[in-house]
Parts: C-alpha cells; sequence; structure tokens
C-alpha cells in the first residue's frame, strides 16, 4: 500500500530526561523522534514512524506512538551498548541545553541484516543519529523526496551525497554544531555547502531570532518572525517545526514554514500533549496574512554582532556573581557581542588613586555611549550598576534589568528598563526584542 | 505549565493533569486543564495617548468603563462600548487573536486610568 500523503519520519527513538533544577520538577518523555510525532500528530497530518531504538523500548514506544495516531510503527534496528537516554539540563535553552547522552561512547546503532521496506512512502523526513543514513536508500522507493534535519548527529554534509538531486528541504538550526563548523561566521559558504545536495529549500532555524527560509528554485530568501512566549520546554522544539513544515511541504514551502514555525511555539510552551494540539489547531485558523501582521521576532544569528550590547554589572573579580556570568554565557551562546567595560577598561586597584578612578570612569561612559543596550545585572544594589542604568536610560537605549535576587524592585529600574526581571528566561526574550526592533528601524 | 515526573510515559493524550507526590513529583497526563483563551487577565495599554479614544474625547476612560477587545488585521485593541480604540495590547497578548478567531470573546473593566503626566489605562479582563 502506498503513503501518498503520510509522512515517514526516520531517526532514533530515545528517552528524554530533565533534570529537576530550581522551581522546574523533573520529566521523562519519548524523544528523539517522538517529538516530531507529537507535532505531526498535534498538526493532524498522518505520519508513520521508522526507528532506531533499544529493544527494551520497542513496547512502549509502539504503544505510545499508536496513541498519537501514527499509521505505522517500523523497527529498523537494535541500539545496544547504551540505554539511548538523553539527559537535559537546561529546558528552556538560554545557553547550551547541556544535552547529555548517556554511554555514548559505547553505543552502537546496529541495523537488520535484511532492513524493513520503506518504499510505501513518497515523503520521508530524517533526522539523523548514530546510524548509517546512506545504508538505508535501497529500502526506500524510487520516487521518495527526502528532507533531512540535520541539526545533530551530521559531522558532514558529504555523508549525504547519496540523496543528490532527491532531497526536498535540509534544516538546521543555530544550536547546531554542524552549523557552528560550517555557517557561524557567513550564511553564504553553508549555502554554499548545502546546495551541492539540490534542495529545493534550506531552513535555518535561528532559535528565538526567528527563521530564515532559503529557496533554492526562485532565489527568494523569506523570515519567519519567531513570537517569544515563556519557555516551558524547548527540547524537541526544532524536530516539531521540521516534522510538520515537512508534513505541509504540499500548500507550498512558505506556508508550510510559518505553519511549522506556529507549531513549534506552541510545542516550546507546554509538554500537555492535548493542550498543544488546541492550541496548534487554533493558531492554524488564523491566515498567513494574519500571522504576517502580528509579526514577532526577527534577528537573523549573522547580523546579532551588529549591535553592542553593554553589560552593567558587578563584573569583579572578588564578586559573587555566578548570575551574571551565568547570563553573558547565554548572551554571547546566542551570539550577541557583549562588551564589558570591567574586562575591557580594567578592574581598578582598591583603593584607587582618583586619577585612575577618572580615567575609567570617562572610558567607561565612552563605551556605554557606544553600545546600542544595555544588559544589566544589578546584583547587591551595585550602585556603578544602577548609574549606568540611568545614564542609558536618559540616553534613551534600550536597557534589560535582570534582577535574579530580586534587589532592585525600585519604580525607576523598574519601569524605565524596558524589561526588568528575575528570569533570564524573559531577559534573553526582552534582549531579542529589544535588538530585533533597533535592527528593524535601520531598515 | 508542563508535565512532568519520571516513573513511566505519561504524557498520553486523553488523560487528565494529575499530581504525583510519590516517587517523584509533578503533574502528569495529557491536558493541563488550564486553556489560556479561558483565562482572565490584566494588562496596561500601549499608545493610549496616540488612541481614537484619546484624540476624540481629550481623555481616557474612567475606572469601571467597560471595554471590549477588537483585533484590527493588525493589531490587538481595548476598544470602548463604541467601539473606539483606547489603546493597544501589548504585543505578548497577539495569543488573543487565535482565542478570539475561535469564538472567544472578553469584556474588560477599567481598573485604573490617568491623563497625565502620560496617559495611562489599565484593565481586566474576562472571556464571556
Amino acid at each position: 500500500m502506498t503513503h501518498t500523503d503520510t509522512v515517514l519520519v526516520v531517526g532514533e527513538l530515545v528517552v528524554d530526561y530533565t533534570l529537576a533544577k530550581n522551581d522546574a520538577t523533573c520529566k521523562l518523555r519519548l524523544g528523539g523522534v517522538a517529538h516530531a510525532a507529537r507535532g505531526l500528530w498535534a498538526a493532524e497530518l498522518e505520519y508513520s514512524i521508522a526507528a532506531f531504538c533499544p529493544r527494551y523500548l520497542i513496547d512502549e514506544a509502539k504503544k505510545y506512538l499508536m496513541e498519537l495516531e501514527c499509521k505505522e510503527f517500523i523497527w529498523l534496528g537494535e541500539v545496544i551498548g547504551a540505554p539511548n537516554v538523553i539527559l537535559i539540563g537546561d529546558v528552556a535553552e538560554v545557553s547550551h541545553q547541556g544535552y547529555e547522552d548517556l554511554m555514548r561512547n559505547t553505543k552502537i546503532v546496529k541495523a537488520h541484516d535484511t532492513i524493513p521496506r520503506l518504499d510505501a512512502y513518497q515523503r520521508v523526513v530524517i533526522f539523523p543519529g548514530k546510524f548509517d543514513i546512506s545504508a538505508l536508500i535501497c529500502a526506500f522507493a524510487a520516487d521518495a523526496r527526502f528532507s533531512f534535519d540535520i541539526a545533530y548527529d551530521l559531522e558532514d554534509i558529504s555523508s549525504l551525497d547519496a540523496f543528490r538531486g532527491r532531497v526536498q528541504a535540509l534544516i538546521i538550526s543555530t544550536s547546531s554544531s554542524l552549523f557552528m563548523k560550517l555557517g557561524k561566521d557567513d550564511i553564504d559558504d553553508l549555502l554554499d555547502t548545502v546546495s551541492k545536495l539540490l534542495p529545493e529549500i534550506f531552513l535555518l532555524k535561528e532559535n528565538r531570532g526567528g527563521s530564515r527560509l532559503y529557496n533554492f528554485c526562485d532565489e527568494s530568501v523569506i523570515e519567519i518572525p519567531a513570537t517569544l512566549g515563556h519557555t516551558v520546554n524547548s527540547v524537541g522544539v526544532g524536530d516539531v517545526y521540521s516534522g510538520v513544515m515537512v508534513g505541509l511541504s504540499h500548500k507550498g514551502w512558505v506556508e508550510a514554514a510559518w505553519r511549522g514555525c506556529q507549531a513549534a511555539t506552541v510545542y516550546s510552551q507546554s509538554t500537555f500533549p492535548d493542550d498543544i494540539k488546541r492550541d496548534i489547531q487554533r493558531g492554524f485558523k488564523l491566515s498567513l496574512e494574519v500571522l504576517d501582521a502580528l509579526g514577532g521576532t526577527v534577528l537573523p544569528w549573522h547580523d546579532r554582532q551588529n549591535y553592542s550590547i553593554y553589560l552593567a554589572g558587578p563584573d569583579f573579580t572578588y564578586t559573587e556573581k555566578q548570575e551574571l556570568d551565568r547570563a553573558v554565557d547565554s548572551l554571547t551562546y546566542h551570539n550577541f557581542r557583549v562588551r564589558r567595560p570591567i574586562l575591557e577598561n580594567g578592574e581598578l586597584k582598591l583603593p584607587a588613586s582618583e586619577g585612575d578612578l577618572r580615567c575609567t570612569y570617562h572610558m567607561d561612559c565612552q563605551l556605554l555611549k557606544e553600545c546600542d543596550a544595555v544588559f544589566a545585572v544589578p546584583l547587591g544594589r551595585d550602585p556603578g550598576t544602577l548609574v549606568e542604568i540611568g545614564m542609558a536610560i536618559e540616553m534613551g537605549k534600550p536597557v534589560i534589568t535582570y534582577d535574579p535576587r530580586r534587589e532592585n524592585e525600585n519604580t525607576m529600574v523598574v519601569v524605565g528598563s524596558s524589561v526588568y526581571s528575575a528570569a533570564l528566561d524573559a531577559c534573553l526574550n526582552g534582549t531579542f526584542n529589544a535588538i530585533a526592533q533597533l535592527r528593524a528601524e535601520s531598515r | 505549565m508542563g508535565s512532568s515526573g519520571s516513573g513511566n510515559f505519561s504524557d498520553y493524550p486523553g488523560s487528565m493533569a494529575k499530581e504525583i507526590t510519590e516517587n517523584g513529583i509533578g503533574v502528569t497526563g495529557g491536558t493541563s486543564g488550564i486553556d489560556k483563551c479561558k483565562q482572565a487577565f490584566h494588562v496596561l495599554l500601549d499608545d493610549v495617548g496616540n488612541s481614537e479614544f484619546y484624540s476624540q474625547f481629550n481623555g481616557v476612560p474612567a475606572i469601571g468603563d467597560q471595554l471590549g477587545i477588537l483585533f484590527d488585521k493588525k493589531r490587538v485593541f481595548a476598544v470602548d462600548r463604541n467601539g473606539v480604540k483606547v489603546g493597544a495590547l501589548p504585543t505578548s497578548f497577539n495569543y488573543l487573536v487565535a482565542c478570539l478567531e475561535d469564538g472567544v470573546n472578553y469584556v474588560g473593566l477599567v481598573s485604573s486610568s490617568a491623563v497625565t503626566p502620560v496617559p495611562t489605562v489599565a484593565a481586566d479582563f474576562v472571556p464571556k
């Protein structure tokens, strides 16, 4: 039987385990291609799963996927030497997600000696794993078309050469190590590399900065904005985007990408599948014109370095400042250009001479003037930080105040700041919005 | 919000949220039972000084005045009983557009308002 409308999702099934942290409880979910499955189910699209997984997981996976209306489950092979359990440190992806694939060094993915037939499917989306992708090609129909989400587990795009000319979509994320290797400085190098596979489109998912859709057929580039909200769980969000986009590709890539983006946004904001489905279906009732009018946050990865962010905070070597360091990690991870006055202009000796004080004051003021926005972390009600916040407000610069210890809930600080929050997630969103606004005004 | 736990896969569709207190803490289930569209909200309106209402009446609605929600195909606005725009809702409330499209409507009351030093209106809304 041929499944013309059914998308075949190929990859690994894993167990995702989110570690309990601060006020977040632990979380156990079927992961890997199960994320795309949830997205396709919630989008009411037909799909089947062909997956590698450890034997112990098969029955649970089948049971779970059948509840998600998976048309067919095909076990492609065994995972041995590792439980296929991934520990997740940061579900909001304010910084590196901290994925830990347990026993990954001893993990072996072993395809069945005879690969099950996959030739009933014309549309296939593959999420690479520790399996040999090219070994599967003989199992597919001659007219099958492929999409690849190459965010993870692909060291070299040339390993997809066997699929050249049969590729519909190539999809990557700025969170990916492959992106960091091929495209972090220059998108053109990455485009040159992916174009060798002759795909119809290339999608670059840029986290909270939206995504860019490159259509190689008509040479168009579309920016799709992100809709930022409170992130409950970012794990698998990109897979949902990819799965839904491929599932809706018959509507044209532009609409498919917008819908994929909508589905991904909803998926990031809940882990209850029925809630996700309800909210995705609601969102799908809106026309593309309405979505376009509502807009959102557009801040491409490669534009972020064009804007300088002044870090106001007690960034001293002798201060306990782990929250400030985490904020810097987060901003750097998202490719923002963070200017740290104490690192750039030097840390004063205690006590400092009047001359040194005066010199440093003027250098810091100059740096503040040069920057486009301020990210303030006023730990310990640091007076220098509070003065810098005031100066920046008066200069008309956006000020994002991250107050993790809630020490500065003061009218002037709270109202004067573009964003004031004790949550880094909210401050990161605020930074994306503020810089995106500056970018929009400059165009 | 998010389902949680560690004993087994628990996020099956069709099951209601259930709190776990033994062998791990959290909430399991397919639905949280919470629908954002059906929740009340408080909002401080944007651009009140540039609104139709301020232009027409050189003032702001009084505390207790009734408001509604309107999407004009570009932005979400709070409007008075006659449909006159009082101010825009911040973009974080853009989710209301999908709620309106799904048939949920809202009614609100002005909770605070002032003309000086800058025109300001805050309101509480509930779904009806």
